[in-house]
């Protein structure tokens, strides 16, 4: 040590601090063994020595600002034995419960979602299945309209195909369901005819379909649009509600198959998809009246699962499940069949509560297909240490919806 | 993988760090951080307090700490690396947000009027730090909070050995003498308890 003098209380911080010789040790020890006061004096510094001891753990950075900086620097924080955004096995929710809820929904997930393509295929044919019901539920509660070689057909309020009119129909025309058929002044345009249709009394249906019960379909002999009459003639079924009302509850099913990718996550960080990537970041919906809905999906959020010191698995996949809520403001027609919708999801997974609050636009590319594309908002809610934590990540999102 | 690396020494977890992927680097970062988040950040709140501007200057430390494992500079205590980037940093920004240092004499003022009597000594220490010259200050936490030794902080302050001590022998009798109130009370409650 340098050879300033030092007073004997200087001194005593020199010999708590290990910085002094040995020379001056044995200097402030004989003091001390004779002077009282000095010995308090020593005391008082031992003690704000010592006081510092306990000061380092209350030092811990907050999570947050932990956070904060590993997204700053581009890298995972993945504490051994701890975690940024991480949980801890049975934090929030039973986790052997959840195991075999993640098992269950991965198996479904990857049943349901093996790819976004096979799940569009999936959806086509439940939307061709959908058309066909419909087709058979008309015909069976209402009668073929009934067309005779010398009546004429006006500019129909509901829209028959023309191939129906044409000297090549072999078979009762149908309605086809997927025409937009309402018995509606904002849909149909001629109101005239409409009304006139609707006046048409039972007994001219009936003779109508008479006629057509006597009459060889293939006799028609319409093959010239331009002699088609305007005559509203035409013969309107007595049930054409039904359209609408076919009273089965499959009816107010539909199904919405959803994909995201994702395009921030808060935190930011690295998420690198595993092998199950083609399952990851898809979801299937289940909807009661396209508003009330139940949904599961895998997704990817940064997220760590702490099985125990120092060993720590990274969860890339999350599987979840939960209610929707799905607003479509029908009122709302940007261009082309365009419309705004909301969805907001409630839901959970192994690690925490899950929420989502998405906006789409959608666009109807007829009564029972929808194609979206959207935001997707995504927090989950977990909790660490004893406190609760949140990650966060934006998402486009685009998908298809099926009403059966 | 699930490597351990608390077995693995502050070169190596540098090594993996300038050498290996995304993912061990991540990991080797995190336990570097692990070992030496908690003494920056008491440096840092020792210096700016509760502020957001020591969890700026908490942030860039190792931020600029990753740049120079990046950069390849030659490492020999992380530690020292640390508090010396956040001691530039803290300099850099006092300089250039002109903050007050406090001076000597407030200290019996400030006491005087506060109910120590009420308080830890923790806290008492803490505050009393704030009423300190700002070497003598930095000093104390360096040694006392940081457990550097006198010649450690000599380096990192870039001054003389000498001066180092009769700056935090300073502190610490100033640091005595602002708490005697302290440890009389306690002293007599004591007794009072025997």
């Amino acid at each position: 040590m340098n050879n300033d003098i030092l007073n004997l209380n200087e001194l005593i911080h020199l010999v708590i601090d290990n910085e002094a010789s040995d020379l001056e040790r044995n200097l402030l020890f004989s003091e001390l063994a004779k002077d009282s006061n000095l010995q308090i004096e020593f005391q008082n510094a031992l003690k704000i020595n010592k006081s510092s001891e306990t000061v380092l753990s209350n030092f811990t950075p907050p999570l947050a600002l932990t956070q904060s900086l590993f997204a700053k620097t581009g890298l995972d924080y993945l504490p051994n034995g701890s975690a940024t955004t991480a949980i801890n096995n049975g934090s929030t929710m039973n986790p052997r419960y959840f195991s075999k809820l993640g098992t269950i929904g991965t198996y479904i997930s990857s049943k349901v979602g093996m790819s976004f393509i096979t799940g569009v295929i999936c959806s086509f044919f439940a939307y061709n299945l959908s058309a066909y019901l419909h087709n058979n539920e008309f015909a069976n509660n209402t009668k073929p309209l009934a067309v005779t070689s010398n009546q004429s057909i006006q500019n129909s309020p509901i829209p028959v195909e023309e191939k129906s009119i044409s000297k090549n129909v072999n078979k009762p025309i149908a309605f086809n369901t997927n025409s937009k058929i309402k018995l509606n002044e904002d849909v149909i345009e001629n109101q005239d005819i409409v009304e006139n249709s609707l006046n048409s009394n039972v007994s001219q249906i009936e003779e109508a379909n008479n006629i057509y019960n006597n009459i060889e379909l293939s006799n028609l002999n319409i093959t010239d649009n331009s002699k088609i009459s305007t005559n509203p003639k035409i013969l309107v079924p007595l049930k054409v509600e039904k359209f609408n009302e076919t009273g089965k509850w499959i009816d107010d099913i539909s199904l919405e198959l959803n994909a995201v990718e994702v395009l921030k996550y808060f935190p930011n960080r690295e998420v690198t998809n595993s092998d199950t990537r083609y399952i990851n970041n898809k979801s299937l919906s289940v909807f009661y009246k396209n508003t009330y809905g139940i949904s599961i999906g895998q997704e990817n959020l940064p997220i760590y699962l702490v099985q125990s010191a120092g060993d720590l698995k990274k969860m890339e996949s999350i599987f979840y499940i939960g209610g929707s809520y799905k607003y479509d403001f029908d009122k709302i027609d940007w261009l082309m069949n365009i419309k705004p919708s909301i969805t907001a999801f409630g839901g959970f997974s192994q690690p925490g509560g899950l929420f989502k609050l998405q906006l789409n636009a959608v666009y109807e590319y007829d009564k029972n297909f929808d194609l979206f594309v959207g935001c997707d908002g995504t927090m989950l809610v977990f909790k660490y240490q004893q406190t609760y934590n949140t990650t966060q990540k934006i998402s486009l999102r685009y998908g298809i919806n099926v009403r059966l | 993988m699930n490597q351990n690396f608390k077995i693995y020494s502050d070169n190596k977890l540098i090594d993996i760090i300038y050498n290996e992927s995304h993912s061990l680097k991540s990991q080797a970062f995190t336990e570097l951080y692990s070992r030496y988040s908690n003494k920056v950040y008491l440096y840092c709140r020792k210096v700016f307090g509760d502020g957001t501007d020591a969890e700026d200057i908490f942030q860039e430390t190792f931020i600029q700490f990753l740049k120079n494992i990046e950069r390849k500079v030659e490492i020999k205590n992380v530690l020292g690396l640390l508090l010396k980037i956040a001691r530039n940093l803290s300099l850099n920004y006092k300089r250039d947000n002109k903050l007050n240092l406090t001076e000597l004499e407030e200290i019996h003022i400030a006491f005087t009027e506060n109910e120590i009597e009420t308080k830890e000594l923790n806290q008492l220490i803490e505050s009393a730090l704030d009423l300190l010259p700002e070497e003598h200050k930095e000093a104390f936490i360096l040694q006392i909070y940081e457990g550097l030794s006198y010649q450690e902080i000599a380096e990192l302050t870039e001054v003389p050995l000498t001066t180092v001590r009769n700056r935090i022998v300073r502190a610490k009798n100033k640091l005595k003498e602002i708490l005697t109130p302290f440890f009389e009370l306690n002293e007599k409650s004591e007794k009072k308890y025997e």
